[in-house]
């Protein structure tokens, strides 16, 4: 079970997740390592968990051994909802006019979408900043 | 191991990768090829599969191609809005739209969500004619 360079992407990702989601406390990258039925390097389960915290659902803390420990920065079942939306703000960021972006964005919404957006965004604590 | 241990971990759609390869365009500053943006993105991605998402982008139009020997070089089409806004619904896709509109608002800067208020306003609604969302 060696061959690690040709797993499907994003396949190493989840099954990290699920053992930290399995694990229900934080775990080291040498314990993610122990929790994978597959043999992986640690460099590489590294790397994963630390695009993981890049994204948003991981979250990372030193522990007495200096090592990181990682755990699941939300519930494992709200963790694919969140990074979407981490995807969706990548996309935003990536490019160079996001008010153009939002607006065709918006155009494209479905009805129903619409106005959940517009709830949310109507929903106190999120109108700081608002021009009107 | 997938779905056998309890957890429902979650599933990376096409949608993601493209958005990573179309910034990675998007941040070149000339047209490359699937090496150096396999290198760029340096995650581990198999060449095959950046060149099948390249490939992918290009046939929705979301990229330009040139051939370089036998490879080819590619650039991000025109319309960065329209193609980050399609790749927006990509990515949203069949997932649980209203959890993740619920996240990607809590994300939003202040700016972004004044924008998408404006817009939301001003947009025809042909289907439900609302006025405005009301504030209580």
């Amino acid at each position: 079970m060696a061959g690690v360079g040709h797993r499907p992407p994003g396949a190493l990702e989840r099954e990290v997740l699920a053992a930290l989601a399995v694990a229900e406390r934080p775990l080291t990258a040498a314990e993610v390592i122990e929790g994978l039925q597959t043999a992986l390097a640690y460099t590489t389960v590294v790397t994963t968990l630390n695009r993981l915290c890049a994204k948003g659902a991981l979250e990372r803390s030193e522990t007495d051994s200096r090592a990181y420990a990682y755990a699941l920065s939300g519930p494992v079942d709200e963790i694919p909802a969140a990074l979407t939306a981490r995807q969706m703000s990548l996309l935003l960021d990536a490019g160079s006019d996001r008010a153009a972006a939002l607006a065709r964005f918006v155009a494209e919404l479905r009805p129903e979408d619409e106005r959940e957006l517009a709830r949310l965004l109507g929903s106190p604590g999120r109108r700081r900043g608002r021009s009107s | 191991m997938r779905g056998g241990r309890g957890a429902s971990p979650p599933r990376r759609g096409r949608g993601e990768l493209e958005g990573e390869v179309l910034t990675v365009l998007w941040a070149a500053d000339g047209p490359i090829s699937a090496a150096q943006v396999q290198q760029i993105l340096g995650t581990g991605l198999a060449h095959n599969t950046v060149q099948t998402i390249l490939v992918r982008l290009h046939q929705k139009g979301l990229a330009v191609r040139s051939p370089q020997g036998r490879a080819h070089l590619y650039a991000p089409a025109r319309g960065q809005a329209e193609s980050a806004a399609g790749l927006m619904h990509d990515v949203l896709g069949d997932q649980d739209h209203q959890a993740v509109l619920q996240h990607f608002v809590g994300q939003l800067s202040p700016e972004d969500a004044a924008t998408l208020s404006e817009l939301l306003l001003a947009a025809p609604r042909p289907t439900s004619p609302r006025r405005r969302p009301s504030r209580r």
